[in-house]
This record gives structure tokens, C-alpha cells and sequence, in this order.
């Protein structure tokens, strides 16, 4: 790890310095400060990559599909509203009730905190804006086009009916015939895209962009929630995104990972699925959570009560979450030992939860509340969320959750939970951070009478339904006979959903009118402690004339010259812009200190490009125009070329106007952005690779005679797969060494050893899978999907030290514009310790008899 | 500040190692394969439980010297070593409750 003297002397070299700004110009000297960060005009608005443009979108788009869910809802409710009710048919049901619940936890519940991340995070630490902020907009389009996948399916009669998720053999296609299930796993598969690159952009942003002097506990707590919430997104998508291939692979290809008779295993695809799904409860939840304990102090008027308690339980609540994925599979046959064994962890993660909780309620303790209508909807998720967290512990208790398991109780408990921990938090941030959006306040008698009627409404309806489900109702059943105790239970539902919706409703309307008739909020209206509300909303788009230095948790309330003066005249870091560039300041991860100025994207159009491409992939693949699929694949990665080929940043130091500190640009340094980004995404590509592993794991515990009588692959290619595999190693280790060296040739002849290492590496592997038939048994195809995933791999790693050397020999890289080759050079070394890995098991299995 | 941080993490990682080997442990003695007996599922479980809760416990100790250590209420670092030490409370408490089903059950089917 470089420190900032030694960036500073990177930087010094004068030649490089001169040579990096001359000939890759791209300031915009035409334009002042203003204009610089101003949204384009018109149409070419939809190019911008600003955080405040992208995460409204994603906020508008979310709440769109939370409507849409809700209707689905509505029409289901209204089925069950009588016994043998034939409103709907059963086709029909089963579908809305799949969609309900694909939209509302995948395209409403992590895209709407996506939303408030994206937005909120570099106006909470302090920065002008996310440190990727192309890959945010990437990842909103291809939210936005899954969706519309996932959508569209209505149009072709093929909604998908299968639940939301998606269990095998149902979903296979010898169940489910035609393209609904297609419709649902190509789809959600790409609006996941969303939610990965949105946990690599939190975890950079979050960790690498703070404000000076924002140490880890001098952030916001919202910040230690997200931050855990990306981590959390980053492990636990893989498995859902390895299961979805993999299912996808089954129907289209006919490959047998869950096949029986084949040797596959229905509960591989539950065990995956799962590995997501209890994680998700808490992906969703940890968020909404954070914007409370954001909430919750402004409006009692103290700091929050315990915040290393709350850090605490934020840190184990996000590791216990993940040992709990079983409790979904109880009733499903698994040993008595392993039931024990996540009814055990289900139950502790109560523990953190309710350390959290109490320090919620400790704080509201502390001094006189003020009853916003915010606060009103804090309170409601208190009063709801511990009710689900409760019949949560019953749950997890095994002979409870064998009798009331896929009854209407369980649908009770979710709701308490999801809508308790998330929806009735989400409408207190809604109207809490809306006038920061829209620069006026919402109608307090308004927001009072939506808030009683979600409430009421709300309780009613799932409250009624605990007793629905200790009647013996199952879910997911279409009608039910009259007069067996379950009639007027369900018309209370269903009225309860009704009033729930009015509430919802109300909401609507206040959103309409206040933009309009609302009361200008003016700077800071709800005397909130955090930056975002340091500028009179609608702030500037730049978020912070000049970053100010932060000395305390709540900079609002305890450093006076924040807010004596007009914000825009506040000293901080970056007030001048020389290079008539995007800036802002980058930061150690833990002290905070500036190391860095970032250099940050200007509008574009690959982020849109690139995600139109991979929805023309994965459309073309739904309607099995394969052709087409080449297309797509090549549009993507024209805008991915376009997209990294812009010339470097790095090898200049400026003055950043605070503290006499003088800092580089884009800093060759293993605490960069950048490279903690790449952090990050190597996580979710060892997540993907361990999910592949422990498929095959899984299969060769529990399905031995298939797995013996599966064909091995040839020992002499794996035993070179290891050779070549260890050589990229080395190469790719020399290559993020001599990222800080200044000597081009060298490194671009390293790019292209590499590049035949790796090429070397997959071609071995492939040999050496070329023997087993992947159509025999689900230990074989997974095999070859290893191979598979690894090959994507090498692809990936190829392209980029392919392109890295073409950039040195066109001469768009200068000596000291090293960070290319840093990350290459530690993205090839996680390549090729997985083939290494696939390599070594490949080996093992060849010679094992 | 970095070693404070990382405090906070540690024990939680210990539980998700020890999780993790508890599940494998399960998974080799109660699966079709039937890697091993209940004798060393019971041995190997002790053994890791053991083994994880001195890791737990040296974090809580540390955390808490590190609390003590500080006069100085404005730094940083008794706030994160006050997580540190409930994250291992915590992570202590995760262990005996990983241990539990092997502990308690005298074999997979209960």
C-alpha cells in the first residue's frame, strides 16, 4: 500500500504530469462550476449519471412497481374475499400472486433502497457524488429492462405461476411449459445486475469518499447499515444468480442440475435459492432500519442512544442472517441435526435485532418526541416489526413451524416483517426526505390521515390472518369452502387491504398536490443533524460548493459554522476547479483523512448503451433468437469499450484548498476507489464461484451413486490447467506490481503474457472436460459449469489485459497512469486462484477411482 | 483505528467459520455418503466449538482493555471498541448455539 508522500511523488514527475493533461483533455474550460455539474437539458437528460438523477429514478421506477404489486394484491384479495369465489381463475391467481411477490421484493423492495442509497450517500458523507457514478446508471437501466422482461410476460400470456420462488420441479419445464418461467428467471436475472453493481458502488462510495475528518464513527448510521447491507447483497445474490442460470440451463438446454433421475436434486435449487431469500429479509430490513436510527434522533432531539451497540448489532445481524437459510426448507425432510441446527441460529439472530431495537427505544426515551408524521410512521414499524419478529422466534421453532407451516400464519409473519420492517420506514423516509427532493413539505393532515388508514388498514388485514392460518387456511390456494371458520376472516382481509390501499392513496395525492400547494421547506426544515439538509433543498447539484471538514456525528447540530453562513460560502476542500472538471474528495477507508481527488464522469451515453445491449442478450435468449444474442453481447461490449478506454486521470497533484494538503488524482493506491471497488466485485465473483462449489458439494454428498458413475475428466489437461493457472498467477501478481513502475513496454509485454496464460488456463480446462457428458448426470453439468463460469472468467480477464496493452501501444496510457494494470492485476489473481481451484478439483476427481 | 475496526469483524467471521464447519460436519454424517460416525461428529464438533470460543473470548478480553485503555473520550476508538465487544458477546453466544444440535441430539435423526 502506497501512502500519500508516495503518491505525491508519483505525481511530481513533471513529464508525466504535462503528458497526461495535454493529450487527454477532458475538462470542459467552456464551462463554469455551475454548468459543469448541471443536468443536460431535454431528451439528453437521460444521459446523466448524476447520483441525484439515477437514484430518483430509481426511487419513481420502485414506487411504480410497488403500485402495480399492490394491485396484484388488491385483485387477490378480492378473490378470497368469498368462499368459492370464481372472480379469478385459478391460472390467473397463481399468477398474480407470483407476480405480487416478484415485484415487491425484487423489483420494489431492493431497488427503492438502491434508490435512497444512491441518492443519499454522497450527501450524507460529504461527496459530489457516487465514485461510479456510470455504473449506477448501468445498473438503473438494467433494473428498468428486467423489469419491463419480468412485466411484459402479462402481454404474451405467459406471466409466470410458479411463486416467487420459483421451486423445482415445478418450474422445470416439464411442469411448466411455454416461456413463463423463462420470463421470470431472464428477467430478475438482469434486474439483479442492479443490485450488484449497486453493493460494489456503496461499498467504494461509502468507504472511499467521505468528507475530511469523517472517521468511521463520525458517519451517519445510515452509512454502517448500507455499507453492511452492500456487503450482505454481494454474497448473498450469487447463490440466486448461479441457481437461476442453472434452472435456466435446465429448461432451455435440457442440463439435469435438478433432475432426479439424473441425479440432480430439487432441494439444490431451494438450498440456493434460500441462501439469498433469509438473507434478503435482512437486505431489505437493515436499510429501512438505518433510515429509522437516521430519523429517530431529529425528531427526539438527542443523538442516538448506543451507537457502538447499534454498530454492533449491525455487523452480527448481517453475518447471523446468512445462517438461517434452512428454516425455509423444515418441512422439507432434512436431519433432525441440521433442523436443530438453524432453529438454533434463527433463533439468535433475535439477539442483535433486539439490541437494536431497545437502543431505538432507549432513544425515544431520552427526550420529548416530536410527532411528525414521520415519527408517526416510525412508530407504526416499532409496533408492527416487533410483532414479526416475535411470530418470527415462534417460527423458528421446528414443531411450530411443521404445523403452521405454509398456512396463512406464515403469510401473517412475512407481511408483519417486510411491510413492518420496510414499507412503513420507507413512507417515513418518503416524507421525510421528499422535501429534499422536491424543495417543499408535505401536508402534515394528510400524511396523518395516510399513515392511520396504513395502519388500520395494515392490521386488519394481516392480523386476521394469523388466525386464518392457526384455522388451517394454506396459502396460495385460489378458493376455500364456506363455513369451515375461514369466511369472515378473509372479507376482514380483504377490507383491511382495501383501507391499506386508501392510505397509499392518500399518500399519492399529497405527492401531487404538494408540488404544487406545499410550503417551500427552506435549509434544514426538520432540524436534522446530517449534511444532506445543509443546503436549502432542492440543493445544488453539486451537492457541497466546498466539502467541509466534519468533526463530529451530527456536524448540524455541533459545528456552529455550517450553518451560520449561506451554505455556498462554507470553506472546505475543492472550492476551485482548475481543470473544469467533475470532483470530489477521496478518502482513507478508516480515518477519513483525504488521500485522493476523484476525478468523476461527465454525462454519457455507454451506461445506457451497455445495458441496452445485455437486454437485447437476454431478450434475444427468452425468445430463443440466438443471433440476436450476438448482437446484444456485441452492442454490450462496444459500450464497455467505449465506456474504459477514456484516457487516465492519474499521474497529476492539485492543491485541494484545505489544510494546505496538495493530493494526486486518481491515486495509484491499494485505499483508492477503484480498487476497492474491485474489492468488492471480486467478493461477488468468489461468491458466485463458492455457490458452484457447493453445488457440486451438495451433490456428491447426497447423490453418491449417480456421482460415481459420472465420467472423469482427464487428469494430463487438468494437471496443465494447473501449470498455466499458476503462471497467470505470477503474471498477474508482476502486473500489479509494475503498476506503480513507469516502464510501458515491460507492462504491456506483461498484458499480453497474461492474456496467453490465461487463454492457456481455460483451453486445458476445457480439454480436460471434454470426455464427460454433461446431459448424463447433474454432477457432470455442474462440472462443465464450473468450467463454464471459470472460461467467463478467463474471457473477462483476456479482453482486459488485451485492451490494456493496445491503450500502451496507441499511447493513450502515460507512465505513472498505473491503476489499470493494479486492477487488472488483482482481478487476474482471483481468476486464476478459482481456475486453480477448478483445476485441482478437476485433478482430484480425474484420479480418483 | 484500522485494528478497532477490524475488532468488530472478527469474532462475527469466527461464528460464521464455526457455522459453517458445524453445517459441513452435519452434511458429512447425516447424507447418503455418511462420511462419519456420530463419535467424531460429536469429537470434531467439540473440538471446533472449543477452539471458536477461545477466539470469541480473546476478542471479547482485547475489546475490553481496549474500552479501558482510552482516556480520552473524543477519540474514536471507544465507540468501535464498545461494538468490538458486543459483536463478540454476540459471536460468543452464535458458538453455543452452533454447538447446540451437536451437543443435545445423540445422532442426525434426532
Amino acid at each position: 500500500m502506497t501512502d500519500i508522500t508516495s503518491d505525491t511523488d508519483v505525481g511530481s514527475a513533471p513529464k508525466a504530469q504535462g503528458t497526461a493533461y495535454d493529450l487527454s483533455p477532458k475538462g470542459e474550460p467552456s464551462k463554469d462550476f455551475e454548468a459543469i455539474w448541471a443536468t443536460p437539458p431535454g431528451w439528453r437528460v437521460i444521459t446523466s449519471v448524476s447520483h441525484r438523477v439515477v437514484g430518483k429514478r430509481f426511487l419513481i421506477t420502485g414506487f411504480i412497481f410497488f403500485l402495480i404489486a399492490g394491485l396484484f394484491a388488491l385483485l387477490v384479495r378480492l378473490q378470497l374475499l368469498v368462499p368459492e369465489n370464481t372472480f379469478l381463475d385459478s391460472e390467473t391467481y397463481n399468477q398474480l400472486f407470483t407476480m405480487h411477490g416478484t415485484i415487491m421484493m425484487f423489483l420494489f423492495a431492493i431497488p427503492m433502497l438502491e434508490g435512497f442509497a444512491v441518492y443519499l450517500i454522497p450527501l450524507m458523507i460529504g461527496a459530489r457524488d457516487l465514485v461510479f457514478p456510470r455504473l449506477g446508471a448501468f445498473g438503473y437501466w438494467c433494473y428498468l429492462f428486467g423489469g419491463i422482461i419480468v412485466l411484459s410476460s402479462f402481454l404474451f400470456d405467459a406471466a409466470p405461476m410458479g411463486g416467487w420462488f420459483m421451486y423445482v420441479p415445478l418450474s422445470t419445464s416439464v411442469y411448466t411449459e411455454g416461456m413463463s418461467a423463462d420470463f421470470w428467471l431472464i428477467g430478475i436475472t438482469l434486474a439483479e445486475i442492479a443490485s450488484v453493481t449497486a453493493a460494489v458502488e456503496i461499498i467504494a462510495a461509502i468507504l472511499c469518499s467521505r468528507a475530511p475528518g469523517m472517521t468511521l464513527t463520525k458517519m451517519p448510521i445510515l452509512m454502517w447499515y448500507l455499507l453492511a447491507t452492500a456487503f450482505m447483497i454481494a454474497v448473498a445474490f450469487p447463490p440466486l444468480i448461479i441457481g437461476s442460470i442453472l434452472l435456466e440451463a435446465e429448461r432451455l438446454l435440457g442440463l439435469p442440475f435438478f433432475d432426479i433421475a439424473r441425479g440432480g436434486d430439487p432441494l439444490l435449487w431451494q438450498h440456493l435459492f434460500w441462501l439469498f431469500g433469509h438473507p434478503e429479509v435482512y437486505i431489505i430490513f437493515l436499510p429501512a432500519a438505518g433510515m429509522v436510527a437516521t430519523m429517530l434522533p431529529v425528531f427526539v432531539g438527542k443523538p442516538l442512544f448506543g451507537y457502538g451497540f447499534v454498530v454492533a448489532a449491525i455487523v452480527t445481524m448481517a453475518f447471523l442472517s446468512f445462517g438461517l437459510w434452512a428454516h425455509h426448507m423444515f418441512a422439507t425432510g432434512l436431519p433432525e441435526m441440521s433442523l436443530t441446527l438453524f432453529s438454533a441460529a434463527s433463533t439468535m439472530v433475535a439477539v442483535p435485532t433486539g439490541v437494536q431495537i431497545f437502543c431505538f427505544i432507549a432513544t425515544l426515551s431520552l427526550g420529548r418526541p416530536r410527532l411528525t408524521v414521520p415519527m408517526m410512521f416510525i412508530l407504526g414499524f416499532l409496533c408492527i416489526f416487533v410483532l414479526g419478529g416475535l411470530t418470527g422466534v415462534m417460527l423458528a421453532s421446528v414443531p411450530f413451524n411443521l404445523q403452521a407451516h405454509d398456512s396463512y400464519f406464515v403469510v401473517a409473519h412475512l407481511h408483519y416483517v417486510l411491510i413492518g420492517g420496510f414499507v412503513f420506514p420507507m413512507f417515513a423516509a418518503l416524507y421525510y426526505w421528499i422535501p429534499h427532493f422536491t424543495g417543499r413539505m408535505m401536508s402534515k393532515t394528510l400524511g396523518k390521515w395516510a399513515f392511520w388508514l396504513m395502519f388500520a388498514g395494515f392490521n386488519l388485514a394481516f392480523f386476521m390472518m394469523h388466525l386464518t392460518g392457526m384455522r388451517g387456511m394454506p396459502r396460495r390456494i385460489a378458493s376455500y369452502p364456506a363455513d369451515i371458520g375461514w369466511d369472515r376472516l378473509n372479507m376482514l382481509s380483504t377490507l383491511g387491504a382495501f383501507i391499506l390501499a386508501a392510505g397509499i392513496g392518500v399518500f399519492i395525492w399529497d405527492v401531487v398536490r404538494h408540488r404544487r400547494k406545499g410550503r417551500p421547506a427552506g435549509r434544514n426544515p426538520w432540524g436534522a443533524a446530517t449534511l444532506e439538509w445543509l443546503y436549502a433543498p432542492s440543493a445544488p447539484g453539486y451537492n457541497f460548493r466546498a466539502i467541509p471538514r466534519v468533526t463530529s456525528r451530527e456536524p448540524l447540530w455541533d459545528q456552529p459554522d455550517l450553518m451560520d453562513r449561506p451554505a455556498a460560502e462554507i470553506d472546505g476542500a475543492l472550492r476551485r476547479c482548475p481543470d473544469h472538471r467533475r470532483e470530489t474528495i477521496g478518502c482513507d477507508p478508516v480515518s477519513g483523512e483525504p488521500i485522493q481527488i476523484l476525478r468523476l464522469p461527465h454525462p454519457t451515453w455507454f451506461p445506457l448503451l451497455s445495458a441496452s445491449g445485455m437486454a437485447l442478450l437476454f431478450a434475444a435468449t427468452l425468445a430463443g433468437v440466438y443471433w440476436l444474442c450476438a448482437v446484444g453481447a456485441l452492442i454490450a461490449l462496444i459500450g464497455v469499450t467505449g465506456w474504459v478506454w477514456e484516457p487516465s486521470d492519474s499521474g497529476v497533484t492539485r492543491d485541494i484548498g484545505l489544510d494546505g494538503l496538495r493530493l494526486p488524482v486518481n491515486a495509484v493506491d491499494k485505499r483508492s476507489h477503484l480498487y476497492v471497488g474491485l474489492i468488492g466485485t471480486n467478493l461477488i465473483l468468489w461468491a458466485l464461484f463458492f455457490s458452484l462449489l457447493f453445488a457440486g458439494l451438495y451433490l456428491w454428498n447426497t447423490q453418491p451413486v449417480f456421482t460415481e458413475g459420472t465420467a472423469r475428466p482427464v487428469e494430463v489437461f487438468a494437471l496443465l490447467a494447473l501449470v498455466s493457472g499458476a503462471v497467470a498467477f505470477v503474471i498477474s501478481w508482476m502486473t500489479a506490481r509494475m503498476a506503480v513502475r513507469a516502464n510501458l513496454r515491460i507492462s504491456a509485454g506483461l498484458n499480453v503474457f497474461l492474456a496467453v496464460a490465461l487463454t492457456a488456463t481455460g483451453l486445458s480446462l476445457g480439454c480436460a472436460l471434454l470426455p464427460i457428458d454433461p446431459w448424463s448426470t447433474a454432477f457432470a453439468a455442474v462440472g462443465w459449469a464450473m468450467g463454464a463460469f471459470v472460461g467467463a472468467l478467463i474471457g473477462v480477464g483476456v479482453y482486459w489485459s488485451l485492451l490494456n496493452a493496445l491503450r500502451k501501444a496507441v499511447g493513450a496510457v502515460h507512465p505513472s497512469q498505473g491503476l489499470p494494470d493494479m486492477l487488472l492485476g488483482s482481478f487476474g489473481k482471483a481468476a486464476a486462484t478459482m481456475a486453480l481451484g477448478t483445476a485441482a478439483v478437476f485433478f482430484l476427481a480425474g484420479i480418483a477411482t | 483505528m484500522t485494528r478497532a475496526s477490524l475488532a468488530i469483524v472478527g469474532p462475527v467471521l469466527i461464528w460464521a467459520v464455526h457455522f459453517s464447519a458445524v453445517y459441513a460436519l452435519i452434511s458429512a454424517a447425516c447424507a447418503p455418503r455418511d462420511l462419519m460416525g456420530a463419535g467424531t461428529l460429536t469429537a470434531t464438533g467439540a473440538v471446533l466449538t472449543g477452539l471458536a470460543a477461545i477466539g470469541c473470548v480473546f476478542f471479547l478480553i482485547a475489546a475490553r482493555r481496549d474500552r479501558d485503555g482510552h482516556q480520552d473520550r473524543r477519540w474514536d476508538a471507544p465507540t468501535l471498541s464498545q461494538a468490538a465487544w458486543w459483536s463478540a458477546v454476540i459471536s460468543l453466544l452464535g458458538v453455543f448455539a452452533n454447538a447446540w444440535p451437536i451437543a443435545v441430539l445423540p445422532g442426525c435423526t434426532g
